[in-house]
């Protein structure tokens, strides 16, 4: 790596390319720098008035609205409102799931008996759920958390009955061959081994979970951030749609990559399996 | 180097693979062994209904919920909605496979578009559907094409990004013996990087899928006057258990046979035919 | 002192798809004393990784008995380690982890473990390697580790499922002058599965020859190889030759008689 002019021996590093190799290696600004000429396309787009301001605006526009709710303390009330909706929904979701999952891929005829229900709950869209639970609890927060645990409890379920399956026997066999009980063939073996089908589990629980959050705040809302969408919508106020899209992407993009991927690619790479996780190469 | 015998020993759990061949008799024994979870679940039901008394406007009894569906079908009126519904996720689907397939598979196969879009995609996927709703109506009001246009929605992201990684994933080395043996362009789309973009490919059309009914049933409830959703959300208002509980059963089923009777002979054909393995994402 | 002892072993089961009882096991005996390394060979499909499945208590036989130190066995336990073809190790433990794993099982302090485990770690060779995850491990370190998991523990019998059929062949000589070093250091029982017949004859003391299916033990070859072996000189003894073409001719009996019966 030297320019011309070096001196026999030392490698004179282009100042620029320093720069560009701090950038690089900078993890902020690995993950946005790729937006950067998104955003520009967007502003662009919004400038040309291609299309209606009722229908479009730019990122001007939408950065604004954010300021204004965040001074007036709309937003972070409504993110707030959401955020321990999710948390309470996915508490009670981990709470019920994880036990129930180890339960039914412990016993053969527990799974033999619900599998084919698991499937088929998990079928019924959570959203279908909600005009029932609306009958039971009314328009409530109780209401929101139930589909919220419901979403989440299935795909956890069959996850960690996936999980559990997939440990080789050969591994149980030699942990019971080393003097491991029942037991703690359990703790040692199974619960580890199926922790990377967990982990992915856990992720596609909380993403649905996340749907069906705002699926319920738009229907059954009085606040968070889905019910500011719907109600943008029904004043017409494209801008602070726009702005709860983006607030709700970012949130669960910035969730899904710095927790959740991570977690999941250190528990699979670290213990060297032989899976592959779908997140960053 | 496992003997083909049983294996008596606790814990270890063997289901047949789809590749072997199952005689008409193992067939039906496994159709028993599907539906006599349900069968007992709708003996629970009936009897806890009739033990507990509850009243119909609280949770129906199986009869009256049967009762509902018969007369929702003798009426026509499932039949409106159900092909309203079919009719949506069909175009919807159809349309997100003619545009997410190409479009990933370019991404995937040109570093340099993957670099730009990508990260575009991974947040959109966070998207999907649903949080599009309140945008979706804005722009197309409360019509038929904006529920289309959410089922697209939800399918496009997850189907083009994961066509995207299958691409990425094709061993270099199929790459590079196709190109030294003169593919073009076309062929190499049609008959590499398509065949061996597939594994994730169907996967990503299961959760596309997924996303895409869930995303349907939440646009009928909010935004239109036919269809499934739209049936439950009526029957909610009027507070007939009975047709809530039918109609959320029908969700279930429906998207237990597309995934029984379309998505998984899909995978088996192809993916598990060819000895690939799909990737869990 | 007998260490095992196999009394009339039989195994039936249900072929899954032609829904035929087959013998895979017919009556199979034999004794393994202390200290001694048995080897097990016979044509393919006669079942002799049932046997090893069998004494480790994962399977369980139609009749006959296994006794390891004067007890029927019931079912797996650490008096029987087993060395898996596959490894079988905990991809989520180190190597130490591994290692200490039955140990732990038996509810030994960690420092005293980890001292054990640490003193047979080196004396497989992967001294220094106490960190590391198995898959960063070599296939012929794992199987190292393997041996290393079973031995910790002093079993009364060590089972070895065909422990190097997987292994490239420069480094399953070095695998298996090793395991014989290990023994001559330490003389523990030793039942041996393998298809190797040089192998076999290398490292054992007696060597079991089964039949074809319905498999009987056809003859016990006695191996009367000096100790210390090493390959090079013990596979140029005239001895070890003819031992070896002894088992290939019953082996070889076997095969034809087995294809003719089948035929």
């Amino acid at each position: 790596m030297t320019t011309t002019g070096a001196r026999p021996g030392h490698a004179k590093i282009n100042p620029m390319r320093r720069l560009r190799r701090w950038l690089g290696d900078n993890a902020v600004v690995r993950t946005l720098g790729p937006f950067v000429p998104l955003l520009l396309f967007w502003w662009l787009l919004a400038e040309s008035n291609a299309f209606p301001d009722a229908f479009f605006v730019g990122p001007d526009t939408v950065l604004g609205e954010f300021g204004d709710l965040i001074r007036k303390g709309i937003l972070p009330g409504y993110l707030s409102d959401s955020i321990t909706r999710l948390l309470y929904g996915v508490g009670f979701g981990l709470l019920i799931g994880l036990p129930l999952g180890f339960l039914v891929a412990s016993s053969f005829w527990a799974r033999r008996l619900t599998w084919p229900l698991l499937l088929f709950f998990q079928a019924i869209a959570d959203i279908a759920w909600l005009p029932i639970v609306i009958v039971w609890f009314g328009f409530s927060l109780t209401a929101v958390t139930f589909v919220i645990v419901y979403t989440i409890v299935f795909p956890l379920i069959l996850a960690v009955v996936a999980g559990v399956e997939q440990v080789p026997t050969e591994l149980v066999r030699a942990a019971r061959s080393l003097g491991a009980g029942r037991f703690r063939v359990f703790v040692e073996v199974i619960v580890p081994g199926a922790l990377p089908s967990v982990a992915s589990g856990i992720r596609t629980g909380l993403g649905y979970g996340w749907r069906a959050l705002i699926a319920a705040e738009i229907i059954v809302g009085t606040s968070g951030v889905g019910f500011m969408m719907f109600d943008a919508r029904r004043v017409g106020d494209v801008s602070e749609v726009f702005l709860g899209m983006i607030v709700l992407g970012v949130l669960w993009y910035a969730v899904d990559a710095l927790v959740l991927a991570p977690f999941e690619r250190v528990t699979v790479e670290r213990w060297g399996m032989v899976r592959q996780v779908e997140a960053g190469r | 180097m496992t003997l083909a015998h049983a294996r008596t020993d606790a814990g270890a759990r063997r289901r047949t693979s789809s590749g072997a061949r199952r005689g008409p008799r193992s067939r039906l024994v496994s159709a028993f062994w599907f539906t006599l979870p349900f069968v007992l679940l709708l003996a629970v039901w009936a009897v806890a209904v009739e033990v507990t008394g509850t009243p119909m406007r609280i949770f129906p009894q199986v009869t009256d919920v049967a009762a509902a569906l018969r007369e929702m079908t003798v009426s026509g009126d499932l039949a409106r909605h159900l092909g309203a519904s079919l009719r949506r996720v069909a175009v919807g689907a159809a349309i997100a496979v003619v545009t997410a397939l190409p479009f990933g598979i370019a991404l995937g196969a040109s570093p340099k578009l993957a670099a730009f879009f990508a990260p575009l995609l991974r947040f959109s996927v966070a998207l999907a559907g649903i949080a599009w709703i309140p945008i979706a109506t804005l722009w197309l009001g409360y019509t038929d094409s904006a529920v289309i246009f959410i089922v697209w929605n939800a399918m496009f992201f997850a189907l083009a990004y994961n066509a995207m990684l299958g691409v990425q994933r094709i061993p270099i080395e199929l790459l590079r013996a196709a190109r030294s043996m003169g593919t073009g362009r076309v062929r190499m789309f049609w008959e590499v990087l398509l065949p061996g973009a597939l594994p994730s490919v169907v996967t990503g059309l299961r959760i596309g899928l997924g996303y895409g009914w869930r995303g349907l049933v939440a646009a009928e409830i909010i935004a239109s006057s036919a269809g499934l959703g739209y049936a439950l959300f009526l029957a909610q208002k009027s507070f007939d258990t009975d047709v809530v509980i039918a109609a959320m059963a029908i969700i279930g089923v429906l998207w237990l046979l597309m995934d029984r009777l379309i998505l998984a002979p899909l995978e088996r054909r192809t993916v598990e035919r060819w000895g690939m393995k799909t990737v869990a994402t | 002192m007998t260490a095992l002892e196999i009394r009339d072993l039989t195994k039936n089961y249900v072929d899954a798809y032609t829904g035929d009882e087959v013998t895979a096991i017919g009556d199979v005996s034999f004794t393994v004393d202390e200290g001694e390394f048995v080897s097990i060979l016979g044509p393919s499909g006669c079942g002799k990784t049932t046997v090893l499945n069998i004494i480790a208590g994962f399977v369980e036989q139609t009749a006959g008995t296994v006794t390891v130190g004067g007890d029927e066995v019931t079912g797996p336990g650490p008096d029987r380690g087993v060395v898996f073809q596959s490894h079988a190790l905990f991809p989520w433990k180190t190597v130490l982890g591994n290692a200490a794993f039955g140990l732990r099982m038996k509810g030994v302090p960690a420092k005293e473990r980890e001292a054990r485990a640490r003193e047979y770690l080196s004396l497989v060779g992967l001294a220094g390697f106490e960190r590391k995850y198995p898959h960063e491990l070599s296939g012929g370190m794992q199987q190292r580790l393997g041996v290393a998991r079973v031995l910790v523990n002093e079993p009364a019998v060590m089972l070895m499922d065909e422990p190097f059929a997987s292994i490239d062949a420069q480094t399953r000589r070095k695998l298996q002058e090793d395991l014989t070093r290990v023994f001559e250091l330490r003389r523990p029982t030793v039942f041996f599965v393998t298809h190797d017949i040089d192998e076999a004859v290398f490292l054992s003391d007696r060597v079991i020859v089964l039949s074809h299916r319905p498999s009987v033990v056809r003859e016990i070859v006695t191996v009367d190889l000096p100790r210390p072996r090493d390959w090079r000189t013990t596979t140029e003894l005239p001895a070890f030759r003819r031992l070896a073409n002894r088992i290939t001719a019953l082996l070889g009996e076997e095969e034809a008689d087995d294809a003719r019966t089948a035929a």
